[in-house]
């Protein structure tokens, strides 16, 4: 009987070692992250309390700074009011029933609030941090000093990633909301308004293989 | 020199004197909550110098809310 299927491979000899495509692999560029930074490949002068010795981080993602414009403004506003206000009682001769020193507490006690309203505000977008390590995504969330959540996936488990750059300043600029899927009931990561969200989801991508490595 | 709680009682501010002193006693343990939690989210994530900056700068407020709260109940 004719034999239906002829395998066209040849068979493998076990003594013949299998052949090895060198791949060139790009020297890793390690980077300084400045104070303010957003957007970091390989920074060196940082590390998170759950990370691994054997861990490298390779991409650091905060919120880009533009996102920090409002309660700066508002900060300012704040700041100054004090100026308009004695300005105004200055102009129309106004004496405050109570005495200098209480007028003094009232305004030290006015800017230190202040004060504290721009440090919450800084400080939340700070330390609003994600990584991407050569282990895991890890994102750390931290908002109005009461609220801390720190969430890791290994890049094994991550399904797809997406971004959305939806309006006129996060095209201007470029920054979006970087999506990770995972896999099962583990939670999405959601990492908004990073810069650069192209970038982020290529390397991502790249360290998942699911695209060809970008040299 | 002895505090005359009755004088103070009938100082027209009195009110105003006494939430204040709230207000800044809460604004204090507010302010040490604030310099707690820089310095624990410093240990999480550790940027060098920048997180150390923050925990002093919050310290510093903290230690401003403290001496505004003392001399206010020193001058008032």
């Amino acid at each position: 009987m004719p034999d239906l299927f002829t395998p066209t491979n040849p068979p493998v000899d076990p003594a013949t070692p299998p052949l090895v495509i060198p791949t060139p692999s790009a020297p890793v560029v390690e980077h300084h992250l400045h104070a303010l930074a957003a957007f970091c490949q390989n920074p060196v002068n940082i590390s998170f309390q759950t990370q691994e010795p054997d861990e490298e981080i390779l991409l650091f993602l905060r919120r880009h700074f533009v996102t920090n414009v409002p309660w700066i403004a508002t900060t300012i506003f704040f700041a100054i009011l004090p100026f308009i206000i004695g300005y105004v009682l200055s102009l129309t001769a106004t004496v405050l029933p109570i005495s200098q020193n209480a007028i003094n507490v009232f305004i030290i006690f006015y800017y230190l609030i202040v004060f504290a309203y721009a440090y919450i505000n800084f400080l939340s977008w700070f330390y609003n941090i994600s990584f991407v390590t050569t282990k895991r995504v890890v994102d750390i969330d931290f908002s109005e000093l009461v609220y801390k959540n720190v969430a890791a996936t290994k890049l094994s488990l991550v399904q797809d990633v997406s971004y959305s750059q939806i309006g006129v300043i996060r095209s201007l600029f470029d920054y979006g909301d970087v999506l990770v899927q995972t896999a099962g009931a583990m939670d999405n990561f959601d990492l908004s308004a990073v810069p650069q969200p192209e970038r982020v989801v290529s390397i991502i991508e790249n360290l998942i293989g699911r695209r060809p490595r970008v040299l | 020199m002895s505090f005359n709680f009755l004088a103070f009682s009938q100082d027209p501010l009195f009110w105003v004197k006494i939430i204040l002193g709230i207000l800044l006693f809460l604004y204090t343990i507010f302010a040490f909550i604030m310099w707690n939690q820089a310095r624990s989210m410093q240990k999480l994530v550790d940027q060098f110098p920048m997180g150390l900056i923050l925990s002093i700068i919050a310290f510093l407020h903290f230690l401003a809310a403290l001496s505004l709260f003392i001399y206010t109940f020193a001058i008032l």
